[in-house]
């Protein structure tokens, strides 16, 4: 755990229900990694994958819900801790999330989101959560990715829950700290299986877990902390992106099991001595015949 | 006389014999490359199929006048379990390998197992089981202090030659070569020969060439491509 990468800040954008401004996907966050997609050749009529991520607790009014773009139905019947993935064509959507059976046409919507820029390509996480203090709130996350170093496992953290800041352990160890709503932490480990709680941030206070969570090589593991801390209802939710695998640097085979392959082995100068020796000897042998 | 000239040449020969041994007269210009290595399609990082679009939802469950629908779901990929390669058979070269799982390096090299006589499958790859990419078995030309690795002779391996493998599940698959590439390390087309997409192959990885003693030992890979042979040409 000591080597692994953390980055963290406020990447993910938060709009409101009254949200009116533009909400963009920032097209500068490296791991949007678009160009993998482009080997696909569809020019300029790419597909961009987009998950949602039901994360309002029951009885908060948006118990089933239709999530719409534009006048068009991404999902239908919504429940919470449900997480849909799409893929959609690349464009500009306004997002919007409809209590069942309203609609676009003359319903109100309980969230939305205007503007929403989804480039060719991306990979994004759209999350219907509360925010700090409880109310909802939709935010719109570009998924990491980018390839995975052989051997390792991408973790990325996502506090969307109305709960304080929060510290990540695994098998113990603080990896991630401080995380607030609506932030995400990424960081990079070994692939294995990992006993990883959440606890109150700078405290031993678990809050979530400890659970086991299977970190695959090569691929991103995405967390959710949602829920309440209030309430009393904060959960785990999970999203897996795999297929990211890096492969290895390289196939060293030979000089078998040992650093010293610089080195002569111990026969060679074993047989170079006795060479030696014989040389020694019959030079011995030859001047005294000269004498 | 004779005998000093005698021990001069053990004296010069003891040293250039273990260098012989080393190199062993299987430089790249002793080896050439033969066949054609099947490549990979690059891997789109999307992390699941497709969804086929006749599969959506024909619509809302809602009253009223019909609501249109964006965008095609996507069903998680379900894991298919790996089937790992126990041992390595290849009857032509007198080879029959015990094979181990294994990873990387610090370095991100592939781990190689450190007794020669026994081989790695690159678990972080493919697999028999998965029925597509590279299932990557790596092992030692020869060990410092161990003689020579259970791929000391690989480079021998010609377009045609068998390869088998036995599964931890028992089964038995056979494959065909198709290429073996000498490869200089530097350039070593990594991405492709571990890629986990593509057609089904089975690649052999050991060193060769010219071993620099101030560097890092061998300069060059040979790499040995196999494809799946069908039943019906077995029979």
């Amino acid at each position: 755990m000591n080597d692994s990468r953390t980055t963290q800040g406020r990447s993910a954008v938060r709009r409101g229900a009254v949200a009116a401004a533009a909400l963009v996907l920032p097209l500068g966050v490296a791991g949007l990694a678009a160009a993998p997609a482009m080997a696909d050749g569809h020019g300029g009529d790419m597909d961009a994958t987009v998950s949602v991520l039901h994360a309002i607790p029951e009885g908060s009014g948006a118990d089933v819900v239709d999530v719409y773009a534009g006048d068009a139905m991404l999902i239908d019947n919504f429940t919470p801790g449900s997480l849909e993935t799409l893929t959609v064509p690349e464009g500009t959507y306004d997002l919007a999330v409809f209590a069942d059976g309203e609609t676009p046409d003359g319903g109100t919507a309980v969230l939305e989101a205007a503007g929403v820029e989804v480039p060719g390509g991306a990979n994004a996480t759209v999350t219907a959560n509360l925010d700090a203090d409880g109310s909802p709130a939709l935010n719109v996350y570009v998924n990491d990715i980018s390839e995975v170093a052989a051997g390792e496992s991408r973790l990325t953290v996502r506090h969307i829950a109305a709960a304080p800041a929060v510290d990540v352990r695994a098998d113990g160890a603080v990896i991630i700290e401080n995380l607030v709503n609506p932030d995400e932490a990424i960081v990079s480990v070994p692939a294995g299986t990992y006993s990883a709680d959440v606890v109150l941030a700078g405290t031993d206070t678990v809050a979530l877990g400890p659970a086991d969570l299977a970190l695959d090589e090569g691929s991103n593991t995405i967390v959710y902390a949602w829920g309440s801390a209030e309430a009393g209802n904060l959960a785990l939710a999970t999203q897996v992106i795999d297929g990211l695998d890096g492969a290895p640097t390289g196939v060293a085979a030979g000089g078998g099991s040992t650093a010293a392959t610089d080195q002569l082995p111990v026969w060679t100068a074993g047989l170079m001595a006795l060479g030696a020796l014989g040389a020694v000897g019959a030079m011995t042998r030859l001047s005294r015949n000269r004498a | 006389m004779m005998v000093l000239i005698g021990s001069l040449v053990l004296l010069i020969a003891a040293p250039l014999a273990w260098a012989g041994f080393v190199a062993s007269g299987s430089s790249s210009e002793a080896v050439a490359s033969v066949g054609e290595r099947p490549t990979s399609p690059t891997m789109n990082g999307s992390g699941a199929p497709s969804a086929d679009p006749a599969q959506m939802d024909s619509g809302p469950d809602v009253a009223g006048p019909e609501v249109s629908r964006i965008g095609t779901p996507v069903e998680p990929r379900v894991a298919i379990e790996p089937v790992p390669p126990t041992r390595v058979a290849i009857d032509k070269l007198g080879i029959n390998a015990p094979v181990d799982a294994v990873g990387v390096y610090e370095d991100g090299s592939v781990e190689i197992p450190d007794d020669v006589a026994r081989v790695g499958w690159y678990r972080f790859g493919s697999d028999p089981a998965q029925g597509k990419g590279s299932t990557v078995i790596v092992g030692h030309r020869d060990g410092f202090d161990q003689g020579r690795g259970a791929f000391y002779s690989i480079s021998a391996l010609d377009v045609g030659d068998q390869v088998s493998i036995e599964l931890s599940d028992g089964g038995l698959r056979n494959y065909e070569v198709v290429a073996r590439e000498v490869i200089a390390k530097e350039i070593l087309p990594t991405s492709d020969l571990f890629a986990e997409d593509g057609a089904e192959r089975l690649t052999l990885i050991s060193c060769i060439g010219y071993f620099d003693r101030g560097g890092d030992g061998y300069r060059e890979n040979v790499v040995v491509t196999a494809v799946p042979v069908s039943e019906e040409v077995r029979s």
